[in-house]
């Protein structure tokens, strides 16, 4: 992975997330952006790379919102840390999949937000109404899945790596 | 593959760590120190391309609505030109008794206004994230815009500043979670603490007394509690039900706020500081026993955008 192109791809994320998605809602919600990138950057280059890029993407968020700062962080790098430790098993994905990894790591990474929200004292995370939230932004995510994946791969690209053939196939 | 796994394990660490570390630090001192600053820089970067987002989107997303909507807009409209046509009528009642109220104040001597001339400003991004309720407008420090300071329509109060940078300001809706606001009823005055409550349109409060006479439909305004956000006076709502808490320890009201936080596209950011001014005197707390519903109206009745839009710049 290149430095520079990863520092371009965090950028921009976070200012679609910040001032394009708010206009693009689907039933009131708005996607993780950050976390889709990030799980798909696990997807290819490994654990360490998806939680690195999901804290800083998370980070980059956090800074928006009024919820505390790295509470995003930490979920979004601790669910592509999983998806990168997991994905381990999977060799050769089909195309189907990306949805899927989207709408899973939606709901794992809105639960940890909603938790650990919990044990910080976040006012926003109670009810039920958070959970529906998590639910639709979950499938919000994993229509964005295939797509970001796909940027993803050919930005992040190299003929050295293993994974990287994923996005092209 | 153990110096592989070894890695592997610092970096989790690490991350968590630091994620850990900053959520502590950001729930204990708040977007006071460094973390905010970072914070407003990164506002202020990205606030033209937000605004720019909002003028592209805002015509998009109404051609939409009107393709979608065009039927139930045709009735709306026209219910709304009734609606003008009564509220006409109820208006030159309404400035004649104006007249007489700030008549019958001059000669008493009462000072209800708060005196705050309001900057309109327009609203550029709302709700970043899906556990809050906040907009983002397109003025902030450059404008005289500060952290804490009121955010009106002429409905009503709509939230107030909670962080102000230069190009833009967040402003926390009535309806957040996080919001509270010192009300007072109009008929029979009794104070409380109106909180938003999560994924809900209405307001709570929890701590009338148990002997109060709070009726449903009743009118509420902002109290004048010395270190409350909020002038005094403004309307917030309407109460909507009232509920005895078991074993008679209070009351449990509900208030539907008069602002359609949904349809806003332009607010009225007051100039009035918390504890400091510019005009509520001291002596403001004992109005709060006075019946003194029209002194609302003269705070938000404020010149709409003309006058007040070339304040700013």
């Amino acid at each position: 992975m290149r430095a520079g192109r990863v520092v371009a791809l965090l950028v921009v994320t976070v200012v679609a997330q910040v001032a394009l998605f708010p206009h693009l809602r689907l039933a009131g919600c708005v996607p993780d952006l950050g976390l889709v990138v990030a799980v798909a950057v696990a997807f290819d280059h490994g654990p360490e790379a998806g939680a690195l890029v999901g804290f800083l993407a998370g980070v980059g968020f956090d800074l928006f919102l009024e919820t505390p700062l790295g509470l995003s962080a930490l979920a979004y790098a601790l669910t592509a840390f999983t998806v990168g430790v997991l994905q381990g098993g999977v060799l050769r994905a089909p195309r189907w999949f990306t949805p899927l990894i989207g709408v899973a790591s939606g709901l794992a990474c809105g639960l940890l937000f909603i938790g650990v929200g919990l044990l910080a004292g976040v006012e926003g995370v109670h009810g039920n109404h958070a959970f529906v939230t998590i639910i639709l932004a979950a499938i919000y995510d994993a229509l964005l899945a295939p797509f970001v994946f796909l940027g993803v791969g050919a930005l992040l690209r190299d003929p050295r790596d293993r994974i990287a053939g994923w996005a092209r196939r | 593959m153990v110096r592989g796994g070894n890695r592997r394990r610092f970096v989790l660490a690490l991350v968590v760590l630091t994620s850990l570390t900053l959520i502590t630090l950001d729930t204990r001192g708040g977007r006071s120190g460094p973390l905010g600053s970072v914070g407003r820089v990164a506002h202020t970067l990205v606030s033209p391309i937000e605004r720019a987002t909002s003028a592209v989107a805002r015509p998009i997303g109404d051609w939409w609505s009107g393709v979608v909507d065009s039927g139930s807009l045709k009735r709306r409209s026209r219910a709304l030109q009734a609606e003008i046509a009564k509220l006409e009528g109820e208006r030159h009642a309404a400035e004649v008794a104006l007249a007489q109220n700030a008549e019958f104040k001059r000669l008493l001597g009462l000072n209800f206004s708060s005196g705050a001339r309001p900057i309109t400003v327009r609203i550029i991004d709302r709700n970043p994230g899906n556990f809050e309720s906040t907009f983002t407008i397109d003025r902030g420090q450059e404008s005289g815009i500060q952290k804490d300071m009121a955010v009106v329509t002429p409905d009503g109060v709509v939230g107030h500043v909670v962080d102000a940078w230069h190009g833009g300001a967040k402003v926390r809706v009535l309806t957040d979670p996080d919001s509270a606001v010192a009300v007072r009823t109009t008929n029979a005055p009794v104070t409380g603490i109106a909180q938003g409550q999560a994924g809900g349109r209405q307001l709570v409060v929890a701590d009338f007394d148990a002997g109060a006479k709070v009726k449903v439909g009743e009118q509420v305004v902002t109290a004048a509690l010395s270190n409350s956000v909020f002038p005094p006076d403004l309307p917030v709502g309407r109460v909507t039900s009232v509920d005895v808490q078991p074993a008679g320890l209070g009351l449990v009201v509900r208030i539907a706020p008069y602002v359609n936080f949904d349809a806003l596209e332009f607010v009225d950011v007051l100039r009035w500081v918390p504890g400091e001014g510019p005009v509520v005197p001291t002596t403001s707390s004992t109005t709060t026993t006075t019946t003194g519903v029209s002194g609302g109206s003269t705070s938000t009745s404020s010149p709409p955008s003309t006058s007040s839009t070339g304040t700013g710049h």
